[in-house]
């Protein structure tokens, strides 16, 4: 900590005042969540009159402790946003969709006519609303909600984000990268980060990489372009985009070949040793051998016979083939993944060419996760108990720690990449140990998590279980009998089987299309998917604005829920204007996405501490008061009346399961117990007066290997976690993917996919081990004419669309360029400031071009979302954001290009339906004279709704006090001397 | 860096200004082409004083808050600025003590007379001297930094005043001759000197994106300044991106030196030689227009530090 | 006391947040408020006392990116200080903090020029000349818990970047830092003794291993030598060296996985 000199201020003259220079008693210091992110940060908020003074970190939030991010810091100006909507829109009746023209309404009106409708659709066919939630992290409730409806169209933005990436983890690991683990900053000894620019943990991975740097851990970064976190890294792998799967299999590859992998950890931990039966063409062929009672069968060493995998005292053979009791041949799983990675396929030289990574680096860096892991292996000292009951002294730790994020999630490869790094870990046996990458609470879950998407939906009745869920096979899939697919999203169909989080990116076009059918109502809650976060951003603004025959707009009735003056508000049909974050009630939930820390489970809360400035309200009371009105049965009473009084009544008191609610801490009439107990009156305030959250330590002995740690699991699954103690055995071999693949060959009994195109990708991507494949979009893109990969990365001060409108940050980012790599740019003929044409097979959108050294020569980038409509977000229409800015999106096709006699395929993981927007292929060729200067296409200036100002403004001097100055005296101006010789 | 009209011309005006009384002072004083008659000492002192206080008042244009002006004199102890300021505003009560005996009537030069009349061109070469060390002291702006830059400031101040001094001698009917040939002579000193200083602009500076970051390992370049909009400092300081967008800049120091001072100085010395006034007004027209190009030059050319960081 | 500033440039990720908490803080401080001038507008600009530059150094693939913040370096010849014709600036004699007194302020704007750093703006709204402060009105605040006695940008720096302290006190953290990591100032050339220092990035790190023979073949720990069965307490101990004893494919290399020899390694 720095030595203040404070000990100075009362004998030194000059400083006396500075005490005085705060007007601290009409200051009052209050804590919440920051919300100008996901990652959630505590912060201790200085109010003055009822202004923001100050934010700051919250100096014991497990998340931040104490630190803040240029975002969070720049809280204030987006509380006083001119971009804040003001009260309840609606389009005027008679004027057409994306007109602009609105008038303000009430509350009640607003209310009365969105729950009519909503009525009419509940008691016909509830599937007809759909409901999709962007960047929110309150899931726990928008989903309960639209369960309560009773439609499946629900689902959160993971789909559009990084699904790929979750899961990959939960079906192999049981836990995964983004925010469902975190590298063991403190301990790891090797850290390798794959294509990520911030992610959701934002502020913790700034203080970890800071951590592991001071203690002299080497940091290897993946990513096409040295910016952030990358510049920091000990050493760069620029690769080339898409390719991270075939990097990581190379390392595999090496790894096997060395025998450098970790034969314990396999043995113990992972279905390594289980057998696989290899029946090509017949059913069956690919699955685990399993006994009667559907155990996995190993081969036994000692008594040299197939016995059950889940024993003790057995010594697993980790290769083999062997027979089976009923003669069918079997191998190990790690057999199989042996025989893959050593072929040439997966050799250094081969991914060389296809990463533009040299061979003998990846040789290297496999030398190198093998020393560590290995050699240079650390050990915590404390006992734990295994899941077999067996005592051990110590935790070994593996000290190499690997995060991926985006770059590759977000590509059409990226679960099996994203599968290929996770092998790695195991092989490595550096999973939830000491030094590795480590699960937070409530990770690790079973592989995968138990719980089934919800299929069957009548009228006026809530669904029998959750919208999303964990697919282990055709027969769980959200389809009909024609093996159609039921959601609008096409989630969990056979064009996207592991679709877990749902596919947001598709639901307007399919919506429009009426594929599969079409919608009534479509809300929109905290995402603006108008803009930034739609593919091929022009025709989705044209599919809005469609109509069928009769006049009607396809898509009939449009809700958006937002804060602020987003393009997508532009072309609402009714739009509720929510509260800021510094003014509402909200809840951090562990039934949601966590805040936990490895060392334990957290959650935390947001109060009120500003009064909202216009007639706006929170969306979880207005979500509340509508399941009243609807009369949903988990937030009424018998009689219909209102069963919570309001949100922060429904955090306290809603239970999920008994004694598990929304908030973990405090529970229990009389608050003493953690995670799971009876409702406590009190759990509110015991929030606030704890900084507004709470964190659960858990024992150092539970801290490690929670996979497989007895006291972990039996505790987990006391609080609900996993529903039984049962070890995790992690899957390097995934036998759900297996099922599909089975029945995408015939050989199988349950649904089958209905056509050729489905059957086929299936079959091929549905691999039961990772396998590299160039991404889909660029499979069906001419290379040699659309020559490089387009990527974006998130801003380190900027969030998604929302914080153009900040008055602070937008000075630091207002326009973003297209990055291209110096040297290809100059024998391209191009310079920097040059004004560029980047086109792809879908569309094309003009750009200011600027050179640099660190981005990777096939690869041109930009940051995301940067670029606005002209006349929204408060700015004025000549912003540039709106006029030289871009948007990167309208390049990327919501489509792959089609093949002929193919059905539409969306632009797709084809096994999770991950959006792929970093798989699009560009060509750059120089703007004419007359083009330079301004981005294209572009639109008419939006015309601002009632109540938003978006003219010029001069000058904004923002304060809460008149400064007191420190003033120097006459005579010490002019005695003091001169400093310079 | 940014070129305020506002301080080209005072710097060109009261340059001017206070050598034209400078050399005046010593005309009268030393009768150089003759005695000083009242009706021209009044002229000169009027036009002298008139050009100065022009300046002086252009000078605070730039000032945010010009009528707080007077607080500029409070640091002479280590500022540049103030120092001209405390010179310039001594200049008024002490030109006025030296005028006083004129205004009332006499001209026999006493040695009280010859007193103040020295103190009076002294501090008008002082304030010049002053207002080209504000300059010349600027660390920041490599461009500036020689001992050449307060010469010229003089040099072009009494060039230009002599020139200026050489039409008022012709008109007053005096012999303009002695003041023209000292003219030439230094503006024939000034051109040597401002082209020794153009060169001399190009002497390797010590910055570099290197000393600026520290950074020792290859080349570095700024990839991005940290803001997308302009900032005070930009519209300041970083306006040798002004001299970039005239293509003819190299032209310019050319025309500075050779039209500006070199040419002049010529025609002066042909004054000197014999020929008509009217060269001398020639003249005078082209050492303003030089003096005017040649402090646009100095300030638009100049680069500042910051564009390491900008 | 020499206060001020040592900034990390090996951890230093380019955030912004320390230019955003000092925007925040000296809205309403001492210097408050910092206009921004056309905030909405098509250049939107302001006055800013702390900046991040982004650099590059050396060229594809060995290229670095070195994020710069820079703030005012309470320089100990300041000549901003020197030039200043009102003595609205002025550096403090009992810690060195170079502050500007708006009173006094007329708006020449000398000190920018004279500053090497541009680390002086003009706030056109007051007619003043703005700089960082040094949170001065937050590390002499008594009423501050100890901790949070530290400039805003500090507090803030998410990659604990930025250290604040005496540099004149060689037991301080910042002097220490100064001393280990060979904190230099910027443009020592120019003279202005710079009382800010940076930390040059580190050598690569430390953990790379040293791989001129090959690697974790001929290098096995004797833990990792060790073989052979392992169960409940031993498998703990054989877990601590878990790799293989010997590379099956190195053995047999011509043999297909399904043959390569197993070990017994218990459950
Ligand atoms: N400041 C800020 N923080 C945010 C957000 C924000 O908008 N702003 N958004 C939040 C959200 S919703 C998300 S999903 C997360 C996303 O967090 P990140 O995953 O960190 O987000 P991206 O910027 O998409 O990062 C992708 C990175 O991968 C690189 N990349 C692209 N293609 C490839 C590839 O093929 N291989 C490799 N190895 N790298 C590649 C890009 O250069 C970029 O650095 O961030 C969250 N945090
Ligand atoms: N080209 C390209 N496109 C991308 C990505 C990419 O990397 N490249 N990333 C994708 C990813 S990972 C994601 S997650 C999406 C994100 O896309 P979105 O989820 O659409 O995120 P935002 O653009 O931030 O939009 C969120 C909306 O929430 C509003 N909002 C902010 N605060 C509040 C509030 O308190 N209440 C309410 N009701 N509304 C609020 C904002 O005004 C804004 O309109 O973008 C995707 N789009
Ligand atoms: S990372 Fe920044 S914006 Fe996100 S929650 Fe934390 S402080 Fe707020
Ligand atoms: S806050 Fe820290 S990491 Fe971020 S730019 Fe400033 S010094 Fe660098
Ligand atoms: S950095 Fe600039 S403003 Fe700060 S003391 Fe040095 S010269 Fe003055
Ligand atoms: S602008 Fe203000 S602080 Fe700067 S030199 Fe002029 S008077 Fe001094
Ligand atoms: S010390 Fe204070 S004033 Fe100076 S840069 Fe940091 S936050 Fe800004
Ligand atoms: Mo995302």
């Amino acid at each position: 900590m720095p030595s203040t000199p404070a000990a100075g201020a009362a004998t030194d003259p000059e400083a006396a005042p500075a005490a005085n220079l705060e007007p601290r008693d009409q200051q009052e210091v209050r804590y919440t969540t920051c919300y100008m992110c996901a990652c959630r940060c505590g912060i201790r908020v200085t109010l003055e009159n009822g202004k923001v003074r100050f934010i700051q970190g919250n100096p014991d939030h497990p998340v931040n402790r104490g630190v803040l991010c240029a975002k969070g810091n720049a809280g204030i100006m987006k509380q006083y946003s001119r971009a804040k909507l003001r009260a309840p829109l609606r389009r005027k009746p008679g004027t057409e969709r994306g007109a602009g023209e609105f008038e303000e309404i009430s509350w009640e009106e607003a209310l009365s006519e969105l729950t009519e409708r909503l009525r009419a659709i509940r008691g016909s066919d509830p599937r007809k609303l759909a409901y999709f939630t962007g960047r929110d992290q309150m899931q726990a409730l928008t989903g309960l909600w639209a369960s309560q409806f009773g439609t499946i169209n629900w689902a959160a933005h993971g789909g559009f984000c990084s699904v790929n990436m979750a899961t990959a983890g939960l079906y192999t690991l049981g836990h995964a990268f983004w925010e469902f683990g975190d590298p063991d900053w403190e301990r790891t000894r090797y850290f390798m980060l794959w294509g990520t620019a911030e992610d959701h943990a934002s502020n913790p991975f700034k203080r970890g990489i800071e951590e592991i740097k001071r203690r002299g851990a080497r940091f290897v970064a993946v990513n096409p372009v040295r910016t952030g976190y990358q510049a920091v890294a000990d050493e760069w792998l620029p690769i080339r985009p898409g390719t991270d799967g075939a990097l990581a299999m190379a390392l595999i590859h090496c790894l096997l070949r060395d025998g450098q992998f970790d034969w314990s950890f396999l043995v113990r931990y992972t279905n390594a040793p289980y057998l696989v039966v290899q029946t090509p063409g017949e059913a069956g062929d690919g699955l685990l051998l399993r006994d009667e009672q559907g155990r996995p069968q190993v081969y036994d060493l000692d008594r040299e016979a197939i016995v059950d995998g889940t024993q003790v005292e057995i010594a697993p053979a980790l290769f083999g083939s062997y027979t089976a009791a009923d003669g069918r041949p079997v191998k190990t799983a790690l057999t199989l993944a042996a025989e893959r990675f050593l072929d040439e396929a997966y050799s250094p030289e081969r991914a060389a060419t296809i990463c533009g990574i040299p061979a003998a680096t990846i040789e290297r860096i496999a030398a190198e996760l093998a020393h560590v892991a290995f050699n240079e292996t650390i050990e915590i000292e404390c006992e734990w108990v295994d899941w077999a009951g067996r005592k051990h002294d110590r935790f070994i730790g593996r000290p190499i720690s690997m995060h991926a994020m985006r770059g590759v999630a977000a590509h059409s490869n990226g679960f099996q990449a994203a599968r290929a790094i996770h092998l790695l870990q195991m092989l490595l046996g550096a999973v939830d140990c000491p030094g590795a990458h480590r699960a937070k609470a409530p990770y690790p879950r079973q592989i995968p998590p138990p719980l089934r998407p919800a299929r069957e939906t009548a009228p006026n009745t809530p669904l029998s279980a959750t919208p999303l869920g964990f697919p282990t096979g055709p027969e769980d899939l959200v389809i009909d009998g024609d093996g159609q697919p039921l959601r609008i999203d096409k989630a969990f169909s056979w064009q996207a089987p592991l679709s877990t989080h749902g596919k947001m990116h598709t639901v307007i076009t399919n919506a429009v299309e009426g594929d599969p059918y079409p919608l009534d109502t479509l809300i929109l809650f905290m995402a603006n998917m108008a803009w930034n976060s739609t593919m091929n951003t022009d025709s989705v603004l044209e599919m809005l604005r469609a109509k069928d025959e009769q006049g009607e707009y396809k898509l009939p009735y449009l809700v958006v829920v937002d804060a602020f003056h987003s393009e997508s508000v532009h072309y609402a049909d009714l739009v509720l204007p929510d509260t800021t974050y510094l003014e509402r009630h909200d809840c951090i939930s562990l039934l949601d996405r966590p805040i936990s820390e490895p060392d334990g489970p957290a959650d935390a809360i947001r109060q009120p501490l500003l009064e909202p400035d216009g007639d706006v309200r929170p969306w979880q009371e207005v979500m509340i008061e509508l399941a009243v009105r609807l009369g949903l049965p988990e937030f009424v009473n018998a009689d219909g009346s209102a069963k919570y009084r309001d949100y922060q009544d429904f955090i306290v008191h809603y239970e999920k399961a008994p004694g598990i609610g929304f908030l973990a801490g405090w529970r229990g009439r009389d608050g003493t117990q953690p995670l799971r107990g009876e409702p406590n009156p009190e759990q509110w305030q015991r929030y606030i007066e704890n900084g507004a959250f709470f964190k659960h330590e858990l024992p150092l002995s539970q801290q490690f290997y929670k996979f497989a740690n007895k006291d972990y699991l039996e505790w987990s699954h006391a609080v609900g976690f996993n529903p039984s103690a049962e070890p995790i055995v992690m899957a390097l071999y995934s036998e759900p993917l297996q099922r599909f693949r089975l029945a995408a060959q015939g050989l199988s009994d349950g649904p089958q996919p209905p056509d050729e195109t489905d059957r086929e990708r299936i079959r091929t991507y549905c691999d039961p081990l990772p396998f590299f494949y160039t991404p889909l979009e660029e499979a069906r893109t001419d290379t040699d004419a659309y020559t490089f990969h387009a990527i974006t990365q998130r801003p380190m001060t900027h969030y998604h669309a929302w914080d153009s409108q900040n008055a602070w940050l937008r000075q630091i980012l207002a326009q973003n360029y297209l990055y291209m790599n110096r040297s290809r740019g100059e024998a391209l003929g191009f310079a920097d400031g040059d004004w560029v044409w980047v086109e792809s097979h879908a569309g094309k959108v003009r750009a200011e071009l600027r050179l640099m050294e660190g981005t990777q020569p096939d690869t041109v980038w930009t940051w995301n979302g940067m670029g606005k409509m002209s006349g929204a977000w408060g700015l004025e229409p000549a912003a540039a954001e709106a006029q030289r800015g871009f948007l990167l999106n309208h390049v990327i096709d919501d489509r792959l290009p089609r093949r002929d006699g193919e059905k539409p395929l969306s632009n797709s993981d084809p096994i999770t339906g991950q959006a792929a927007w970093y798989d699009v292929r560009v060509r750059v060729r120089k703007a004419s004279a007359d083009e330079a200067g301004s981005t294209a296409p572009n639109w008419p200036a939006l015309k601002p709704p009632p109540g938003i100002d978006n003219g010029p403004l001069a000058v904004l001097r923002y304060a809460t006090h008149q400064a007191v100055g420190l003033s120097r005296s006459v005579r010490d101006v002019l005695t003091r001397g001169r400093w310079a010789p | 860096m940014h070129a305020p009209l506002s301080v080209i011309l005072f710097t060109v005006l009261s340059g001017a200004g206070f050598g034209f009384v400078a050399l005046f002072v010593l005309a009268d004083l030393f009768a150089i082409g003759g005695p000083v008659e009242r009706g021209e000492l009044l002229v000169a002192a009027l036009l002298g004083l008139l050009i100065i206080t022009a300046g002086l008042l252009l000078s605070t244009g730039h000032l945010t808050k010009p009528r707080d002006g007077w607080r500029a004199l409070a640091r002479v102890r280590s500022s540049w600025l103030s120092r001209e300021a405390v010179c310039a505003g001594l200049f008024f009560p002490v030109a006025a003590l030296y005028l006083l005996p004129y205004l009332m009537g006499g001209v026999e030069h006493t040695a009280w007379t010859a007193f103040w009349a020295l103190l009076t061109a002294l501090l008008a070469v002082a304030t010049v001297v002053t207002t080209g060390m504000i300059y010349g002291c600027v660390r920041a702006v490599h461009d500036w930094q020689q001992s050449l830059t307060p010469v010229n400031f003089v040099l072009i101040g009494l060039g230009s005043g002599a020139v200026l001094l050489t039409v008022v001698r012709a008109g007053a009917g005096a012999d303009p001759a002695p003041i023209a040939a000292l003219g030439a002579t230094l503006l024939a000193v000034a051109a040597a000197s401002k082209a020794a200083w153009f060169s001399w602009r190009h002497r390797p500076a010590g910055s570099t994106p290197a000393t600026a970051t520290g950074l020792t390992q290859g080349v570095v370049r700024l990839h991005d300044s940290g803001h997308s909009g302009p900032t005070f400092l930009d519209h300041e300081l970083q306006s040798d991106q002004i001299a970039k967008r005239h293509p003819a800049v190299a032209y310019y120091r050319w025309l500075v030196v050779g039209a500006g001072l070199a040419l002049p100085a010529l025609l002066l010395a042909a004054v000197a030689a014999g020929a008509g006034t009217l060269w001398a007004v020639l003249a005078l027209a082209l050492v303003g227009g030089g003096a005017v190009l040649e402090r646009w030059l100095f300030f638009a050319e100049a680069r500042h530090t910051i564009r390491l960081y900008y | 006391m020499k206060l001020g500033l040592v900034i990390d440039l090996d951890t230093c990720v380019g955030c912004h947040a320390c230019a955003v908490a000092c925007k925040q803080w000296n809205s309403s401080g001492i210097s408050g408020p910092l206009t921004d001038y056309h905030p909405y507008g098509d250049q939107p600009g302001g006055v800013w006392l702390n900046r991040v530059r982004h650099y590059e150094e050396g060229v594809y693939p060995n290229s670095k990116t070195v994020n710069l913040p820079l703030s005012c370096m309470h320089c100990e010849q300041p000549p901003c200080v020197d030039v200043c014709p009102t003595g609205a600036s002025y550096k403090r004699e009992s810690d060195g903090v170079v502050l500007v007194d708006g009173e006094r302020c007329i708006g020449c704007n000398y000190c920018a020029w004279a500053c090497p750093y541009g680390t002086r703006e003009l706030d056109t709204a007051s007619g003043t000349m703005k700089k960082c402060t040094l949170c001065i009105d937050r590390i002499y605040d008594t009423r501050l818990p100890e901790a949070e006695r530290t400039p805003a940008c500090v507090l803030s720096c998410p990659t604990r970047a930025r250290h604040f302290g005496d540099l004149d006190d060689p037991d301080s953290t910042v002097a220490e830092l100064v001393r280990e990591r060979r904190g230099y100032p910027l443009l020592p050339e120019l003279g202005c003794v710079p009382v800010n220092r940076y930390l040059p990035l580190r050598p690569s790190a430390a953990s790379r291993p040293s791989l001129e023979h090959e690697p974790g073949r001929d290098e096995l720990s004797p833990a990792q030598r060790s073989s052979g069965p392992a169960t409940g307490q031993e498998g703990a101990a054989a877990e601590r060296g878990g790799a293989p004893a010997r590379s099956p494919h190195r053995q047999q290399p011509a043999q297909p996985p399904s043959q390569w020899p197993n070990r017994r390694i218990y459950r």
